[in-house]
């Protein structure tokens, strides 16, 4: 393939005029055939890396996908650039919608999956008939219980993909540890693999942790801080109540103009957030994670955390948001005392407890089958905790006895070693809040060999004066219109209402 | 207006039927206990206006009523609006156009599809390309797509053209409503706004934002559905009335015209009897001029009409206690189905 050939299709089809570090090697490989891990930053662009070698590979693209949400939002995002031949196949589309999707097949070049769909017997023997030059592994992290996402369906792409004649295999993400990084290609079965390992650290952003007495303090401090900010910013929350709360009591500061997002909000309303954000027409959301995934704002200059992140990989990719231009940024974490409480509970409420295990194996050993998250019902275990025990307790012959100690023990060992790597990941989130040294140094050293050097300031404890910190890049819009000048704007592009 | 319909719904059930009962009617319950209790309390036109309407606003609502002592609450869930809250709502007046029931579902796609079809020409016009489409529905876009296909060329002449027509609908209403349907609108250079937004601009709770939007669209598709030299009519033309019954009920309704015997459309269909009982019912409340002679004698009809005008209700329990138990609950409620038009 020429080289030429690919930064044409970069210009014409996607509109950059060059390629952000690491794309290139990716993307070459990717047509070389070559199985490749890339680990690039958060805000690096890594859809581009098989997007643009979709267009140009003779067969079908797969791409696999955890999240429903993140699979749809890539597909209006990608069809948006006016690439037609995408789709995404997904538990959430109609019998039909997925009868004409899969009997298409061979007129796509891209098609985003969900793991679950890519079992399906049916899916896979029309699979099987295409063509697939390449397979990608999204948010490859998720395959490892040493990852920050664990899921369990990605541990059986290793067989689909030996299924579907073993096609080139090219797993992405943002965050993985070295560790991580081998168990990745181990489950995969690509222990050769060529690995593409980009440093994650972000040399233009400013980290800052204000450690601050209480609740109210915080709120106080936010407040004083925006007051000097004139600039998109992005504020997480780990609840919705808190989000909305906060998002009104600085909108009665008249802070900017301000919205809330989470994922409890009417679709339309959450698209209409989303664009506005994008268009400069909002200065400051208040969200949870759910915003964020389908995000490509390059001027983001804030990013705060009002909440403890639970664990180093999650903060890293939120504080990715900001400063995608390449400019000064600035990230944000409020911390009062005990503020790791919350996440705690939550660690407690993903796993389930040792009356749980035990009520769960009696049920199936009385049933003689793994049960259905419907059948647990009266077990009152939250989706993540059926997953555990569904994932952990296998495909055992519950016809046998004797082996109900054996499993049990086992669940609760493993219950046990996953509690304690939980906790691991939120001590060294607490590590980066309690460090009497560089904040930087201690954020990234679980995942690469030291940092490049910050192109600003560098954290609180180098530079002190960085909560003085001043932003003003948006530009005041007109007042708004009153709705007949406003109807007229919208079906009439000069502005020439009145006249 | 939320708790204007609520009052209305209240006050028309007598409270006869749960506060569920209307949830599911301003949800659009595709269910035949929730059309008869649209038909039979004349509240046909709430019936699906409000398909996001969430418990939790709802049960707020109503404790909002409580609390101002307009309305009050008995017993199994059940609520009565005071002589206050009747009075309080003689005060609102306000012009509702829904007619939800029969174009719930008709309304709610020309919204969908007018809400895309302005960003998409607004877009035109101002030479955008590459922008997120505001409605993400499969079958609105679709729509969109062939409509788009066979005009994009003459979509800088049409833009004035629905610019002067959506001004002329907008003329009944007032500076607020005008407003908030102009704001939620995604087009030009700016994008639409939320409803909590919208509640905020003006001033008004955020739970009445998708109901007046929805009463301005219902008001709009009547006048452009009816009027085929309008612009707006193209996105209306394919869109029907609802049909009068649920798809299931019309089966048991045809079978029963061919048989004439419950028991027998009950074994065809693999169904109870009571649930054949239920879809009669409909085909009565749909048509009260059918014929009811095969379920009841002439004399027994009488005897259910005088019960029902001395007992004041609809509460089926109550009627059959004043007949002494001599007719079955499904004679009395196909009685009943037949008097509708006769009553309130």
């Amino acid at each position: 393939m020429e080289p030429i050939n690919v930064k044409k299709v970069l210009e014409d089809q996607f509109k950059f005029s060059e390629f952000r570090p690491g794309q290139e090697n990716v993307i070459e490989n990717a047509l070389r055939g070559v199985d490749t891990l890339a680990i690039l930053p958060t805000g690096s662009g890594k859809s581009l890396c098989y997007q643009l070698p979709s267009l140009i590979l003779p067969g079908l693209t797969i791409v696999v996908s955890p999240l429903i949400s993140l699979m749809i939002d890539q597909v209006k995002q990608v069809k948006a650039k006016g690439m037609k031949r995408v789709a995404a196949l997904h538990s959430f589309l109609s019998p039909q919608q997925k009868r004409k999707i899969s009997g298409n097949l061979r007129k796509l070049d891209l098609i985003y999956i969900s793991p679950e769909m890519l079992q399906m017997p049916k899916m896979k023997s029309l699979l099987k008939r295409e063509t697939i030059s390449l397979f990608v592994v999204d948010e490859a992290h998720c395959i490892s219980q040493w990852g920050h996402e664990f899921r369990t369906d990605y541990l059986k792409l290793h067989q689909v993909i030996s299924d579907l004649g073993e096609p080139p295999v090219l797993a992405l993400s943002a965050t993985a540890t070295p560790e991580v990084q081998e168990d990745i290609l181990f489950q995969l079965g690509r222990t050769g693999a060529c690995k593409l390992i980009y440093p994650m650290d972000k040399p233009n952003i400013q980290l800052g942790v204000a450690e601050i007495e209480n609740e109210q303090e915080k709120r106080r401090f936010l407040i004083d801080f925006l007051s000097r900010q004139k600039a998109p910013a992005m504020i997480y929350f780990s609840s919705r109540q808190m989000a909305e709360k906060v998002s009104l009591e600085l909108k009665a500061n008249s802070l900017g103009r301000i919205a809330y997002y989470h994922g409890g909000m009417d679709p339309v309303d959450r698209q209409l957030v989303q664009q506005q954000f994008m268009n400069n027409e909002l200065d400051i959301v208040c969200c949870t994670s759910a915003f964020g995934m389908g995000i490509d704002k390059s001027d983001i200059r804030i990013v705060i955390h009002y909440h403890l992140p639970p664990r180093i990989e999650s903060f890293i990719q939120e504080i990715g948001r900001a400063g995608r231009d390449g400019g000064e940024c600035t990230s944000l974490l409020l911390y009062a005392p005990g503020d790791e409480r919350l996440p705690q509970m939550f660690i407690q409420s993903e796993l389930p407890s040792h009356e749980q295990i035990d009520a769960f194996l009696r049920f199936c050993y009385a049933n003689e089958k793994t049960p259905s998250y419907e059948d647990c019902m009266h077990l009152e275990l939250s989706e993540s905790q059926y997953n555990f025990l569904i994932a952990n307790a296998g495909d055992k012959d519950f016809s046998l006895q004797a082996t109900a100690r054996e499993t049990a023990d086992k669940l609760k060992e493993r219950q046990l070693l996953r509690t304690e790597q939980k906790q691991n990941h939120l001590i060294h989130m607490m590590e980066v809040i309690n460090t009497p040294g560089c904040r930087r140094k201690d954020l990234y050293r679980h995942f690469q060999e030291g940092f490049q050097t910050p192109h600003q300031k560098c954290c609180d404890h180098c530079h002190p004066e960085i909560f003085q910190v001043t932003y003003e890049s948006v530009k005041e819009r007109q007042g708004l219109p009153l709705w007949e000048e406003r109807l007229y704007n919208i079906f009439h592009a000069r502005s020439s209402y009145g006249q | 207006m939320f708790t204007y319909i609520l009052l209305d719904c209240l006050s028309k059930m007598n409270a006869e039927r749960t506060v569920s009962g209307v949830y599911h009617l301003l949800r659009g319950k595709k269910s035949s206990q929730t059309f008869q209790d649209a038909k039979v309390y004349r509240i046909e036109g709430y019936y699906g206006i409000y398909p996001d309407l969430q418990r939790e606003t709802l049960d707020h609502a109503l404790h909002e009523l409580c609390k101002e002592g307009k309305t009050v609450w008995h017993d199994h869930g059940r609520m009565s609006v005071t002589a206050y809250g009747q009075g309080s709502m003689e005060e609102t007046h306000m012009p509702l156009y829904f007619s939800g029931l029969e174009y719930s579902e008709a309304v709610e796609e020309f919204k969908n599809r007018l809400m895309l079809w302005i960003q998409i020409i607004s877009n035109a016009v101002y030479r955008h390309a590459g922008y997120l489409p505001i409605v993400d529905k499969g079958p609105v876009q679709t729509w969109a797509r062939k409509f788009y296909s066979e005009r994009k060329a003459v979509l800088d002449e049409e833009a004035p053209i629905l610019y002067k027509e959506l001004r002329a609908l907008l003329t009944p209403f007032s500076d607020t409503e005008k407003e908030m349907f102009v704001r939620r609108l995604t087009g030009g250079d700016r994008s639409g706004w939320t409803y909590s937004q919208l509640a905020e601009e003006s001033g008004e709770p955020a739970w009445d934002i998708p109901l007046y939007l929805t009463n301005m669209y219902y008001y709009m598709f009547s006048e452009v559905s009816s009027d085929s030299s309008s612009y707006l009519y193209k996105l209306t033309e394919d869109l029907v009335k609802k049909e009068a019954f649920t798809s299931s009920s019309g089966k048991s309704i045809a079978l029963y015209n061919k048989f004439g015997s419950i028991e027998k459309v009950a074994k065809i269909r693999q169904l109870q009897p009571s649930t054949i009982e239920d879809h009669l019912v409909e085909a009565v409340l749909v048509d009260p001029a059918r014929n009811i002679d095969a379920f009841i004698s002439r004399e027994g009809a009488r005897d259910i009409s005088a019960a029902v005008r001395k007992t004041s209700t609809k509460r089926l329990k109550v009627i059959r206690e004043q007949l002494n138990g001599d007719y079955s609950y499904f004679q009395i409620r196909i009685v009943l189905a037949k008097l509708q038009k006769g009553q309130g």
